[in-house]
């Protein structure tokens, strides 16, 4: 294969294992290579390890054994100092959304914009456009704790997708609103992904993931045991 | 537009920080009330150096039986003796009411009254470049009035200003002493403040932000603080100075700080807050950065 045909992988795990303090694995022997630019769905049942496997790919967490590889770097060697710069690539949706409530929906989706160094009116001038796009034009000044479940997950939608960032993981971003919105919302995930962005998502919806023609990687008991299909670049299981 | 929130951490709902405004004003209040002792008493301590260098004082003892005529003659005498002496510029007898002026604050009014023996005193300035022989003058004067006493007034130039740098070191340790107790208080109450907004750091971590970021709020928040501290400083220092000038006009007293110029008052009273200022928004951003540098 010629230099210009290598593909450039966001992540690589080698033989990963993950457990909590003493507790069983909850992930084990996970083997896969994400190539950049890919669209993941990660599916499995409620306590699977979606959301633990999702936190070793966003630097929530270190594995307890294997190798992990993020951008080409072991995250046991990324310094505190350099981490903030690996998770500015990384655009995150979390499954309790993580909003700050004191801040206003639009400081929220500013927020990444913020802190990797954009001006505030800048950055909130973006973060009103992208609040617009996941439908939420009227609700820019509301407070989280006024909105509701669906417009509380899209506005950390809107917040993790604002810097378009190079990987984009998202632990049940259409758990907490209606199907058409959700197919909104995939749809812009795969817009996102056509820019080069590679693309994590979990759920525990099998009519989500069937909708796309993404490979899925299939999680149960902490293995991956579903290899999904070629482009998943699913090179072994556990 | 809405504004935006000043903070991304909701300082105003954090209880830990109530009494960081109070604690900077008495450090700066100290700190200012400090200086100003410092400078008055320096600039004192400088007049005072002075008037006493290049003086010194004769003290003649004027035996009880003496008649008033031999007593004349005696001080005479020792006039004479002293306006001939090499080292001594000028000889300036102090009459006796000049005498009872300087005896004043120790004694009272009405000295005359209480029938003491108040010595002949005549204040003598020295030639720069001369040297004046006090032992062998005194000697040489004490054939005329046993018991004649010359006090070169460098000595006690020297133990003021032994006692003045003692004074001003007990000072400054005092200060140093108060300013690392405002330190600490600011370090214990910056590392709760970490406690209590920690859910919201970490959100703040993953989107991406560095200990720089949340340090510099922390920096902002402490800035503020620290500007409405200096402000109850100034409410203090003007109640203490509204206090003092009313109580010193009532004593018909000259307080020693119209000794210090308004530029110098006002450069102290610019200085120390932001000194105080500037440590403490320095503080702040240290623990922070400290505390989650050192976070996994």
């Amino acid at each position: 294969m010629s230099a210009a045909h290598k593909p450039i992988y966001i992540a690589r795990f080698q033989n990963v294992g993950l457990r909590y303090e003493t507790g069983p694995e909850v992930l084990s022997n996970i083997n896969l290579h994400l190539e950049k630019g890919s669209f993941h769905f990660l599916t499995g049942s409620s306590g699977a390890g979606k959301s633990s496997f999702l936190k070793l790919l966003y630097l929530g967490l270190l594995p307890t054994r294997g190798i992990v590889h993020l951008f080409g770097r072991d995250p046991m060697s990324i310094t505190p100092q350099e981490r903030p710069y690996f998770r500015q690539k990384i655009g995150v949706v979390f499954q309790d959304f993580n909003l700050i409530e004191h801040l206003t929906a639009l400081d929220n989706v500013a927020l990444p914009l913020k802190v990797s160094g954009t001006s505030p009116i800048k950055a909130r001038k973006h973060a009103a456009e992208i609040l617009d796009w996941v439908g939420l034009a009227e609700f820019i000044y509301a407070l989280p704790a006024t909105l509701s479940g669906g417009q509380r997950q899209r506005v950390c939608i809107a917040r993790a997708v604002i810097t378009q960032p190079d990987l984009l993981l998202a632990d049940e971003p259409t758990g907490n609103v209606d199907d058409q919105l959700a197919m909104k919302l995939l749809y812009l995930f795969e817009e996102l992904n056509k820019m080069g962005t590679t693309v994590v998502l979990a759920t525990h919806n099998r009519y989500v993931s069937a909708e796309f023609d993404h490979p899925i990687l299939h999680l149960e008991k902490g293995r991956i045991i579903l290899p999904g299909n070629e482009k998943a670049k699913v090179i072994q299981n556990g | 537009m809405v504004k935006p929130a000043p903070y991304d951490l909701p300082f105003d709902t954090d209880s830990s920080a109530r009494f960081i405004p109070w604690i900077i004003a008495l450090t700066t209040f100290i700190g200012s009330i400090f200086m100003l002792g410092m400078l008055t008493f320096s600039s004192l301590i400088g007049k005072w150096s002075m008037d006493l260098t290049g003086q010194a004082t004769l003290q003649m003892h004027i035996e009880p039986g003496l008649s008033p005529e031999q007593a004349h003659a005696m001080k005479a005498q020792v006039l004479t003796y002293l306006k001939r002496t090499p080292g001594i510029k000028a000889v300036q007898p102090l009459d006796t009411m000049t005498t009872y002026r300087l005896l004043e604050p120790w004694l009272g009014k009405n000295i005359e009254h209480l029938n003491l023996p108040i010595p002949f005193l005549v204040a003598l300035t020295l030639q720069e470049k001369e040297h004046f022989d006090v032992t062998f003058t005194s000697n040489e004067l004490a054939k005329i009035s046993p018991g004649i006493r010359i006090t070169e007034h460098e000595h006690i130039n020297q133990s003021i200003l032994r006692a003045a740098n003692g004074l001003r070191m007990v000072g400054h340790f005092i200060l140093t002493l108060i300013t690392l107790a405002c330190i600490g208080a600011l370090i214990f109450s910056t590392y709760t403040g970490l406690i209590v907004h920690h859910d919201i750091i970490r959100i703040l971590m993953l989107v991406g932000a560095r200990p720089g970021y949340v340090a510099n709020q922390f920096q902002r928040h402490t800035f503020k603080l620290a500007l409405k501290g200096t402000l109850y400083n100034y409410v203090l220092l003007g109640l203490v100075a509204a206090l003092m000038f009313w109580f010193v006009g009532k004593l018909e007293f000259t307080l020693p700080i119209h000794d210090l110029s308004i530029s110098t008052l006002g450069l102290v009273l610019m200085v120390v807050p932001l000194v105080i200022i500037t440590v403490m928004t320095i503080t702040a951003r240290m623990t922070v950065s400290y505390v989650l540098a050192h976070q996994s």
